[in-house]
């Protein structure tokens, strides 16, 4: 089990989720309606996603309102942040493996 | 992006989309950074268009005060400021993407700005300087120091 792919954190592995966890780990905090601009997707896949990154201790969801209009404000956890960072890593180390094997063919 | 994906992907596939994505929340994280850069241009402008008798005053005389102060130049430059400011605070208040950069610099930069701004309100009380004396213009550009400081660290980041 010494290969990186066996690092994988699963729950980002996948294009929804690390599209967010991505965008998340760039700022501080993202409007609702920008992430689901900057991930293209609709309403209700990202609702779905963000529990299941809520439900991890990935993501913080912060309720408000911008006048009489409610907004939802979305951050990475300290715990999602080093998440993320670890998955960056094992997927460098994944592409790097793959680089090498292709110059060495 | 497809509506329905949650298989796991490529590796070379997700780094890429992970550049993709850093790049776009960067670019409008960065839209901030614009702001500050504006106040340090405005603050400065503010301060000597209304000290330099550029512009035309009213005089005191028999008209009416509305009358007057509609006449007054630097009321107008006032209300300019005063729209331009509106507007920049109404665009913050809209935007959607808080930068990590922002967020470290924005409270330190705002309260460094507030301050200046107070020392220079205090000097000319104090020194009642006519015109624009070499003095004043240089303490005219001292509140825009946290500004540049705050624009340079949030466009570079």
């Amino acid at each position: 089990m010494s290969h990186p792919r066996h690092q994988i954190d699963e729950l980002i592995h996948t294009p929804v989720r690390l599209s967010m966890v991505a965008a998340l780990a760039h700022a501080k905090s993202i409007e609702f309606g920008q992430l689901r601009d900057i991930v293209e997707i609709s309403d209700s896949l990202l609702s779905k996603h963000i529990a299941t990154l809520e439900q991890a201790g990935y993501v913080d969801v912060r309720k408000g309102y911008h006048g009489k209009r409610p907004r939802t404000w979305l951050s990475l956890t300290p715990e999602g942040r080093s998440a993320y960072e670890t998955y960056i890593d094992v997927l460098t180390s994944i592409t790097a493996r793959s680089n090498d094997r292709n110059t060495h063919e | 992006m497809s509506q329905n994906d949650s298989q796991p992907m490529n590796p070379h596939l997700a780094m890429s989309e992970a550049e993709r994505v850093k790049y776009q929340v960067r670019r409008k994280a960065r839209w901030h950074g614009w702001v500050w850069l504006a106040v340090a241009v405005l603050t400065p402008a503010f301060l000597l268009g209304t000290q330099a008798d550029l512009v035309p005053r009213a005089q005191p005389d028999d008209r009416p005060f509305v009358v007057r102060l509609l006449l007054d130049g630097e009321f107008w430059i006032a209300i300019g400021f005063g729209a331009i400011a509106a507007t920049l605070w109404i665009l913050e208040t809209r935007r959607g993407v808080i930068g990590r950069e922002t967020a470290r610099i924005d409270r330190p930069a705002t309260w460094a700005y507030v301050t200046a701004m107070v020392a220079v309100a205090v000097l000319v009380i104090a020194l009642d300087p006519v015109g624009t004396p070499w003095w004043f213009v240089a303490v005219s550009f001292a509140p825009s120091m946290p500004c540049v400081f705050a624009a340079w660290r949030i466009l570079r980041s």
